[in-house]
C-alpha cells in the first residue's frame, strides 16, 4: 500500500514537470513497458484533472498544471472531455442512492436484459433477478454437460459481461445470450497432440471449444495451438490452463491480433481439476491468422502477476 | 518536451475536406519537415550507447528487439516503423541532452519509445479538441461551435452505451465537491468489497473507455458531416 502511494506521489510529480531528468526518463520507460504502471498513471492524471476543475491544487501546483500538464495535446483533449463530463454530471437529475447501497445487482446482468429494466430501483432489483434466474436456466439448457471437464464452459457464463471496458466493439459476451443450444463437442486430446486433434477432430458447430496451452506457438513434441473455425461457428469458447505459480482469485485477459482485440476480467473455473479460465468470444473477431492471450493473476489487493502467454493461430476452411 | 511529430496515418488515409475547403475538424496539423539519420549522427548514438562498437551494435539490436516486441504488444500497426522513429527521435535529440542526462542510456531510448506510442495514438479529431478552447467568449467560429457541439452529444450518447452499473458508478465516484466526494468514493469501495485503489483503477477504466467512445464517435459524425 505504502508503495503504491509512494508510486502515485512521484507519477503526480512526473506530470507537474517536478522530476530531475534522469527520474523521468526511468518512469517514461515504465509507462512505455508497463501496462499496469500505465493504467496506475492515468488514474493520477484523471484525479489531477479533476482538481484542476474543481480548483483544488495550491497555487503552485496550478501553475505548473497550466504551464507543464497542458502542454501535451492528449492532456488538454482529457481536460475538454472532463470539463464536458463534469457539466453533463452537474446538470444531470441525480438520484440520491439511499444510504448502503450505492450500486444494485444490476450489474450482474449483460447490458441487453439491462435495457428492459425499469428505472425505479427496488421494482429493477426484483425484475433483474427474475430475469437472471431465467438466464441461467436457458444457459444451463445450452451447455448441459456432455463430458468430463464442462463445468469450464460454466465459466464463461460467470465471466463479468460488459462491466470491464473492452478495447474492441462489440464487446466479448457470452454466446448463450441468445439461448443457443448447439451441443459442443468432446474436447480434448492427450496433451502432446491436442492442438493437433482440436484441427482433425471437430465437426462444425455453432459453438466451439477448445484448449489452447500456455506457451509459444509450438511446445516441444507437439503442434501449435490451432484454433479451427468453420463458416457456422458463432462463438468460439477458449479454455486457457492456468500456468501460475499461485493461484489467484481473478485473472485479467488482454487479446492481441495485430491490434488489441478484447480484454477483460474472469474468475477461475470452480469445477475443474486443473485451475482453468474460458473466454467466450464471437467467431467474427477472430478474422486473422495469429493471436495472442496475455493473462494476469489479480490477487485480492489488486496486485497483479507477471503476465503469462498463450499464443494459438486461427484456421477456417477455404470457402 | 518534444515536438508533436507526424502521426495522422488516418487523415493520410481518408482525405476529407469542406465543403468550401475550409479547416475541418478531422484537419492534420501541418507536417514539420522531416528530420534525416545520418551516418554521423547513428554513429554518435551508437557510442553514446557504449564506447565499444561491438557492444554497442549487440546492445542496439537488443534494445530494437525489445521496442519491437513492446510496440506490438501494444497493437501498432507497424512496430519496426516505430522502432526506427525511436532510434531517428534519440539521434536527434542527442546532441540536446548529452551534457544534462546522467543517467542509464538503454532507459533513455523506451523513454523516447513512450512519447513515439502517445503520437502514434494521436488522431486529427484528438489533436483539434486539444486546440480548441471552448471558454472563449468569442466562440463564434462554426467549425468550434460544431466541435463543441459533437463534444457534447457524443458524451451523452457515449454515457448511454455504457452499463447502468459503470454510469452509476463513474456518476458516484466524481459526484459532490472535495469531502463529499472522498467519502462518497469510501462508500461505493465499501459496498462493491474492494479497495479505494482499486475504484480508482476501475474509474480510470471506464473513463477511458468513455474517452475512446467520445473520440471515434466525434471522428464519424465529423466526417457524416463533410463527406
Amino acid at each position: 500500500m505504502n508503495q503504491d502511494v509512494k508510486q502515485e506521489t512521484k507519477i503526480r510529480q512526473y506530470l507537474l514537470g517536478e522530476l530531475p531528468l534522469e527520474e523521468q526518463v526511468l518512469l517514461e520507460q515504465r509507462l512505455f513497458l508497463e501496462s499496469e504502471y500505465a493504467e496506475m498513471a492515468q488514474a493520477v492524471e484523471d484525479d489531477l484533472v479533476d482538481e484542476y476543475l474543481h480548483d483544488d491544487l495550491s497555487g503552485g501546483e496550478r501553475k505548473k498544471f497550466e504551464d507543464h500538464f497542458l502542454g501535451q495535446p492528449e492532456h488538454r483533449a482529457d481536460l475538454r472531455i472532463a470539463q464536458a463530463l463534469e457539466k453533463y454530471m452537474t446538470s444531470e437529475v441525480v438520484v440520491e442512492p439511499r444510504k448502503g447501497t450505492v450500486l444494485t445487482s444490476i450489474r450482474q446482468l449483460p447490458s441487453l436484459l439491462v435495457s428492459l429494466v425499469t428505472p425505479r430501483r427496488a421494482v429493477s432489483a426484483a425484475l433483474a433477478t427474475s430475469l437472471l434466474i431465467v438466464f441461467s436456466v436457458i444457459t444451463w439448457n445450452a451447455f448441459k454437460p456432455t463430458r468430463p471437464g464442462s463445468g469450464e464452459l460454466l465459466q464463461a457464463k460467470d465471466q463479468q459481461p460488459a462491466n470491464t471496458p473492452s478495447v474492441s466493439q462489440p464487446s466479448p459476451s457470452p454466446a448463450f445470450v441468445n439461448g443457443n443450444k448447439e451441443q459442443d463437442v468432446k474436447p480434448g486430446p492427450p496433451e502432446k497432440d491436442r492442438g493437433n486433434q482440436a484441427v482433425q477432430q471437430r465437426p462444425p458447430t455453432a459453438i466451439a471449444t477448445f484448449q489452447i496451452l500456455p506457451g509459444g506457438l509450438a511446445r516441444s513434441g507437439g503442434r501449435p495451438n490451432a484454433v479451427r473455425i468453420s463458416p457456422d461457428t458463432k462463438t468460439v469458447v477458449l479454455i486457457l490452463p492456468l500456468d501460475f505459480a499461485e493461484q489467484y482469485p481473478n485473472y485479467h485477459y488482454e487479446l492481441i491480433g495485430d491490434g488489441p482485440v478484447s480484454q477483460g476480467d474472469l474468475k477461475p473455473a470452480a469445477n475443474s481439476a486443473e485451475p482453468a479460465v474460458s473466454i467466450a468470444l464471437p467467431a467474427k473477431l477472430l478474422n486473422r491468422d495469429l493471436y495472442e492471450i496475455t493473462m494476469r493473476g489479480i490477487a485480492a489487493d489488486g496486485r497483479s502477476s507477471a503476465p503469462s502467454s498463450y499464443y494459438f493461430k486461427v484456421e477456417r476452411p477455404r470457402q | 518536451m518534444l515536438d508533436s511529430g507526424l502521426v495522422n496515418q488516418r487523415s493520410q488515409r481518408y482525405p476529407i475536406r469542406s465543403r468550401d475547403g475550409g479547416r475541418t475538424i478531422l484537419d492534420s496539423p501541418t507536417p514539420k519537415q522531416k528530420w534525416v539519420l545520418t551516418t554521423e549522427s547513428f554513429d554518435v548514438m551508437l557510442l553514446w550507447l557504449n564506447h565499444d562498437r561491438d557492444l554497442a551494435a549487440k546492445k542496439y539490436e537488443e534494445i530494437r528487439v525489445g521496442l519491437i516486441k513492446r510496440f506490438q504488444q501494444l497493437g501498432c500497426r507497424e512496430p519496426e516503423e516505430l522502432a526506427n522513429k525511436t532510434f531517428d527521435r534519440v539521434a536527434r535529440k542527442l546532441p540536446d541532452i548529452i551534457g544534462e542526462y546522467k543517467g542509464e542510456r538503454e532507459p533513455y531510448f523506451f523513454s523516447i519509445a513512450h512519447y513515439v506510442y502517445k503520437e502514434e495514438l494521436r488522431t486529427p479529431v484528438l489533436m483539434s479538441l486539444a486546440n480548441t478552447d471552448f471558454s472563449h467568449p468569442d466562440l463564434q467560429a462554426t467549425e468550434e461551435m460544431f466541435e463543441k457541439e459533437l463534444l457534447d452529444s457524443c458524451l451523452r450518447h457515449c454515457m448511454e452505451k455504457l452499463s447502468p452499473a459503470n454510469r452509476e458508478m463513474i456518476r458516484d465516484y466524481y459526484h459532490g465537491e472535495r469531502q463529499v466526494k472522498i467519502q462518497t468514493r469510501q462508500k461505493i469501495a465499501e459496498s462493491m468489497g474492494i479497495k479505494l485503489s482499486n475504484l480508482r483503477l476501475r474509474a480510470q477504466r471506464v473513463r477511458t473507455t468513455l474517452k475512446t467512445c467520445i473520440l471515434d464517435c466525434m471522428e464519424r459524425k465529423a466526417r457524416e458531416r463533410t463527406v
